[in-house]
């Protein structure tokens, strides 16, 4: 139903734009069988894949030996979850996925200022600022791929969603866990 | 049947997704910030965009413009997420204390509603 209220408004010269997200002038992709919606979504699980594997990467070289096993995790499911993104949107259609509609330029600043903070520390410290970063971001992720599957449309979209999102809290409780073993992440806000 | 709870627990609260009266899901609320003088709430964090923790934006609400929607865990905000896009929100490294009373009357401004010390 979606595709055809947007191929009407592509024949009636009207613009297309896409539902949600930093950037609604990204051009549609032709051949993709989805909606803007759903690629964003799609989008934004592959971003997430990618940051995560450079995150993972980094506790393996920076963390003490749990949080370094953590970061094996890490890479290890995104690494598969990227896998099956970047199927999932060959299959669909979506030759290119669209990259900057899931990080704004100020996401991408605020990443490198926490990146080269993170890379400043080693072992416990490192463990502290890593685990409590990793526990928040995975949980604002759930509430994210909870929201997206309540409105998502593609039904292998969904099943992607669905099959992420255990995934993601797994990361989540493993994260807590392991806080609950280094210093105590308590902090004046 | 269900019954509606004057007083809930601040960590039940907590991480509840933020919606609008859309239906959309805006975010969700970080924390609960206690006014430690009058005991009151002073604002509620709501975490808006963003990938996986970096970037997005926060935001100071004040407790009379959130609705508590109990029965389905989710906070209801009159809030677009265009106005979201355009609105100010606090530096993540700073979060804003409401003994700065020019700050505080801006926030209670910005949501339209009249700050409870007033």
């Amino acid at each position: 139903m979606k595709m055809t209220h947007v191929l009407c408004a592509v024949m009636l010269g009207l613009p297309v734009v896409a539902a949600a997200g930093p950037s609604p002038s990204t051009p549609a992709n032709p051949a993709s069988k989805l909606s803007d919606l759903d690629t964003q979504m799609i989008a934004h699980q592959h971003a997430i894949n990618q940051i995560e594997i450079g995150m993972g990467k980094l506790a393996q070289t920076n963390g003490s030996a749990a949080v370094k096993k953590y970061g094996a995790t890490l890479l290890k499911d995104h690494t598969q979850g990227d896998k099956d993104m970047i199927a999932l949107a060959k299959k669909k259609g979506v030759s290119t996925i669209p990259a900057d509609t899931a990080i704004s330029d100020a996401d991408k600043k605020d990443m490198a200022d926490m990146t080269a903070k993170l890379k400043g520390l080693k072992g416990a410290e490192f463990d502290r600022m890593f685990l409590d970063m990793m526990s928040a971001a995975h949980d604002r992720e759930i509430t994210k791929i909870e929201a997206d599957i309540a409105v998502v449309t593609d039904a292998d979209v969904k099943a992607a969603l669905l099959k992420t999102k255990p995934v993601l809290q797994s990361h989540s409780d493993t994260a807590k866990s392991l806080q609950k073993t280094v210093t105590s992440s308590m902090e004046m806000k | 049947m269900y019954k509606f709870r004057r007083t809930l627990g601040a960590s039940t609260l907590t991480h509840d997704r933020v919606v609008n009266l859309s239906g959309e899901v805006i975010g969700r609320v970080e924390e609960l910030m206690i006014d430690v003088i009058t005991g009151r709430i002073a604002y509620a964090v709501l975490s808006f965009g963003g990938i996986l923790g970096f970037g997005g934006k926060l935001f100071a609400m004040p407790w009379s413009a959130i609705t508590v929607d109990e029965a389905r865990q989710r906070f209801l905000v009159n809030v677009t997420k265009d106005h979201l896009e355009k609105m100010p929100g606090f530096d993540k490294d700073h979060w804003p204390d409401l003994s700065d009373l020019d700050y505080a009357n801006g926030v209670y401004r910005q949501w339209g509603v009249t700050p409870y010390w007033s």
